[in-house]
C-alpha cells in the first residue's frame, strides 16, 4: 500500500505530523496559545478550544479539497459527506485529520491503528508525531489512544445558515454559525 | 478607499496585538512573519470590518499565492473590487 506523511506547522514552529499507509490524508494542528485563535475565537464568539476544533477541520477539509482555507470554514466544507474527519486534544494541541471517503456510497474508512491489514478501504495512521523546530521528539501518539479512549469525541455537525437574529451579541466570522456545541467544547 | 495603506496598517496592528513591532512594507515576506493561514483568516476579518463588508472569497483566486505583504495587498484589492 501506498505511504505518505501530512504534517503541519504550528504558530511556534513546532511540526505534527503523522505517517499513513493506505489512502493519503491531510493533518492540520493548532496550539491553544495560538494569538490568532484567541483573536478569532472572541470574534466568533466561541472559546479557544472550540474554534480550534472548527478551524483545524475546515484546514483538513481545505487540504483535501483544495480550497482556500477561509472559504472552506466559511462554507463549512469539514461537513461534507464525502470527507471523513476526525480531531482530537494532545497536550495543549488541536489535531484534525482527514481523508476523502472513496465516495457517499462507496466504503466509508476506517480509522486502523498501523497495522497493515491489506485492506483498501482502511485508512492507517501509525501515530501522530510531535516534535520540535530542530526535529526532537516531543510527544507520539497512538492512534487508537487518541481516537478510542474517550478523546473522540462528537464534533458539532450541524451548520445552520447565517441568521442575524442569532447573532445578536456576537461577532460572525462568515456567512455560517456553528451551533449546538457540547459544552466540552467551549473552554473559553 | 486605500486598500494597500488599510492591509499594511491592520497586518501591523495584528503583529502588535502580539507584542511583535515590525516595519512593514509590500516588500516583507510573510514567511519571515510566520504568517499562516490563520493569521490570513484573523487579518481579513479585520479588513472586512475597516471596509465595512465582507468579501466574497469565491471570487478572488489568488489567495494560495502569497509570498510577500504585496501579495496580500493584491489579493484585497481584488476581493474588495469584486
Amino acid at each position: 500500500m501506498t505511504r505518505s506523511q501530512a504534517h503541519a506547522y504550528l504558530h511556534d514552529g513546532r511540526r505534527v505530523s503523522c505517517d499513513t499507509h493506505g489512502p493519503a490524508l491531510a493533518l492540520d494542528a493548532e496550539s491553544l496559545g495560538c494569538p490568532a485563535a484567541h483573536e478569532l475565537a472572541l470574534r466568533t464568539g466561541l472559546g479557544v478550544m472550540a474554534f480550534l476544533e472548527l478551524w483545524t477541520r475546515a484546514e483538513v477539509a481545505a487540504k483535501l479539497l483544495g480550497r482556500p482555507s477561509l472559504l472552506a470554514f466559511r462554507n463549512g466544507d469539514a461537513h461534507d459527506p464525502g470527507l471523513g474527519i476526525r480531531s482530537a486534544r494532545i497536550d495543549d494541541l488541536v489535531v484534525s485529520v482527514g481523508w476523502l471517503r472513496r465516495s457517499e456510497e462507496g466504503p466509508v474508512l476506517a480509522v486502523g491503528d498501523g497495522d497493515e491489514t491489506g485492506r483498501d478501504d482502511e485508512l492507517a495512521i501509525d501515530g501522530i508525531l510531535v516534535t520540535e523546530k530542530d526535529g526532537t521528539l516531543l510527544s507520539r501518539v497512538r492512534v487508537p489512544e487518541l481516537f478510542q479512549n474517550g478523546a473522540q469525541r462528537d464534533f458539532p455537525e450541524r451548520v445552520e445558515q447565517e441568521d442575524e437574529k442569532g447573532l445578536v451579541g456576537k461577532r460572525k466570522i462568515g456567512r455560517v454559525s456553528f451551533l449546538d456545541l457540547g459544552s466540552d467544547a467551549s473552554a473559553r | 478607499m486605500d486598500v494597500d495603506r488599510l492591509v499594511i496598517e491592520e497586518l501591523s496592528s495584528l503583529y502588535r496585538s502580539r507584542g511583535e513591532v515590525h516595519s512593514l512594507t509590500a516588500e516583507s515576506s510573510l514567511r519571515m512573519l510566520g504568517f499562516r493561514s490563520i493569521d490570513f483568516a484573523a487579518l481579513a476579518l479585520r479588513v472586512e470590518e475597516r471596509a465595512g463588508r465582507e468579501i466574497d472569497f469565491s471570487s478572488a483566486s489568488l489567495v494560495e499565492d502569497l509570498d510577500r505583504v504585496q501579495d496580500l495587498q493584491r489579493f484585497f484589492r481584488s476581493a474588495l473590487a469584486a
